[in-house]
């Protein structure tokens, strides 16, 4: 499955055209300084991230993102097409 | 961002890190993206699928074939469950016979495939568990997927 995966992040997801997500992610302080932590460990040791989100190839694919921010809590309104 | 960790680390509080969040959205998936799909994962291997028209698939292992109509609406209870019915009794005995999958059962000729145990989507039933909506419906050679998945704001185990 993850060489399937590997595959269409290879072809940039055209086997996907016509595909439609949009969606809100609200991300509290905790979550954020979370991942923060994480990716900053990971710079240091990239063979300890294990199986990844291709987030380079998926901003590819983002017809719109935009951020709100409110007491502690960042949330991202994005929309994908593929 | 190694999501499957975060998704294990959050899995016991129900998503609660992401309690909030929704996304929507429709995914057609082609002929050739199911197939690939098979055939990376046994028992799955030698199995073809044929997407017709009105929800139709016809599914192929070797000489064998099965033909049968997909329930547009997908079971999203606990975890999400696609229903299949047989063309014939006849077939759905073979079926019987034939298939002996934990996260298959067979009631009739109604197949019932439990999304959340099957492998290797099961590494994702905490995901799936917040599924509210999802409907299948298809066209020659494509599987359109429509969905609403959210994590209730309102609730730490969503």
């Amino acid at each position: 499955m993850q060489e399937w995966l590997k595959t269409q992040v290879a072809n940039n997801f055209e086997a996907f055209a016509g595909a439609r997500v949009s969606g809100s992610v609200p991300f509290t302080e905790s979550v954020l300084n979370s991942w923060l932590e994480s990716a900053l460990r990971h710079q240091v040791a990239p063979s300890a991230t294990g199986s990844q989100i291709p987030l380079a190839q998926l901003t590819r694919l983002v017809a719109s993102v935009r951020v709100e921010i409110a007491e502690g809590v960042l949330t991202l309104h994005f929309e994908l097409k593929a | 961002m190694d999501v499957r960790a975060f998704v294990r680390e959050d899995a016991p509080g129900g998503l609660a890190q992401l309690k909030g969040m929704r996304l929507t959205g429709e995914i057609p998936l082609r002929e050739g993206v199911i197939n690939d799909a098979l055939r990376s994962r046994t028992p799955w291997r030698d199995l073809m699928i044929s997407v017709e028209d009105r929800n139709q698939i016809v599914l192929r292992k070797g000489l064998f074939h099965v033909t049968a109509t997909l329930d547009e609406t997908v079971d999203t209870g606990h975890t999400p469950r696609i229903r299949l019915r047989l063309a014939s009794a006849v077939i759905a005995w073979t079926v019987g016979r034939l298939v002996r999958l934990p996260y298959v059962t067979l009631d009739g000729r109604i197949v019932t495939i439990d999304l959340g145990a099957m492998p290797p989507v099961r590494d994702w039933e905490p995901v799936l568990r917040h599924l509210r909506r999802a409907t299948l419906t298809t066209s020659r050679g494509v599987l359109r997927v429509q969905f609403e998945w959210s994590v209730d704001p309102a609730s730490p185990r969503g």
